[in-house]
């Protein structure tokens, strides 16, 4: 039971990791969009043209709707976040608040300047924090108070039936301050990929250790 | 603005404008693949968390074809215009 609950826990991190990369993806094409609709308003002064106003018209909403796209898959991404810690707390590090809710001119300004390296600076956390021995030992405390947790709670196998200790949460990653919501997004989502990473490791441990058991006995 | 900055500014717009369509459709298909394995794994939870993650989901999916629209008619809308300035 406990392992079906850590493989919901883990998909759903990896479901929240995808919904941020796609919200930083959108945000790129919502500058682009910026992009177009600044060129042809520098066409469009002297000019009456309907077609122009029209492309016009056309690269304003096209900007609109892909930042609503955006803010509307980082609004699933903070329940599916508000979901894992209803069900396993403290398995999900939530992200500040202004970062689930890409807005405004400071957001697009900073996703244009980071945005194209996005992709690149999230293969690099997670290879980062690979490589840095302490964040993956955060990250297997992590994963082990994970399964501390479902061993006290309803496990059925073997699970103390104190039941009183709550868990607390699990140690947080270490992670420097930024204030930037799209780094910090970016950043999450790497830290995410290597907790997902440590649970499934730790799981695969666990299994493997209790089928020894089973061949010994 | 003379006639040929006119005309660099418009194709300016209409390669950001397509950019922008491809990058939307990246954006798309990571959303979708995400969507899908939420779909399977949240189908039996009625939390309310699930029901506004499905809720907030299926409105981004609503807004997929609508921008797809607004990006291909910037570049449609501004290549007319090009093509009409000779």
């Amino acid at each position: 039971m406990s392992g079906s609950i850590a493989e919901l826990v883990a998909q759903l991190l990896a479901v929240r990791g995808k919904l941020d990369a796609a919200v930083v993806t959108a945000l790129r094409a919502r500058t682009d969009a910026e992009v177009a609709l600044a060129r042809l308003a520098e066409v469009q002064r002297g000019s009456n043209d309907n077609r122009l106003r029209a492309a016009v018209t056309d690269a304003e909403v096209a900007r609109d709707k892909a930042g609503r796209y955006a803010r509307l898959l980082s609004e699933a991404a903070r329940n599916i976040t508000a979901y894992v810690n209803t069900i396993a707390p403290g398995a999900a590090p939530t992200q500040p608040d202004d970062a689930a809710s890409p807005s405004g001119e400071r957001v697009v300004t900073e996703a244009e300047r980071r945005g194209r390296r996005a992709d690149i600076a999230w293969r690099k956390q997670v290879q980062k924090a690979d490589d840095t021995e302490d964040s993956l030992k955060n990250a297997e405390a992590s994963a082990r108070e994970v399964f501390k947790f479902f061993k006290q709670h309803g496990d059925g196998q073997g699970g103390t039936t104190s039941g009183t200790t709550s868990p607390g949460p699990a140690p947080g990653q270490d992670r420097p301050h930024v204030d930037n919501p799209v780094t910090a997004a970016v950043m999450a989502a790497g830290a995410l990929a290597v907790t997902v990473k440590a649970i499934w490791n730790h799981g695969k441990a666990r299994r493997a250790r209790k089928r020894d058991n089973n061949d010994q006995a | 603005m003379s006639v040929g900055e006119v005309k660099a500014a418009l194709r300016a717009a209409i390669e950001a404008a397509r950019q922008g369509r491809r990058v939307f459709d990246k954006a798309v298909s990571e959303a979708e693949a995400a969507t899908r394995t939420a779909n399977a794994v949240l189908s039996d939870s009625q939390h309310q968390h699930v029901t506004d993650t499905h809720q907030a989901l299926a409105a981004a999916k609503a807004e997929v074809e609508p921008t797809r629209r607004r990006f291909d008619h910037t570049a449609e809308h501004a290549s007319d215009y090009l093509t009409r300035l000779g």
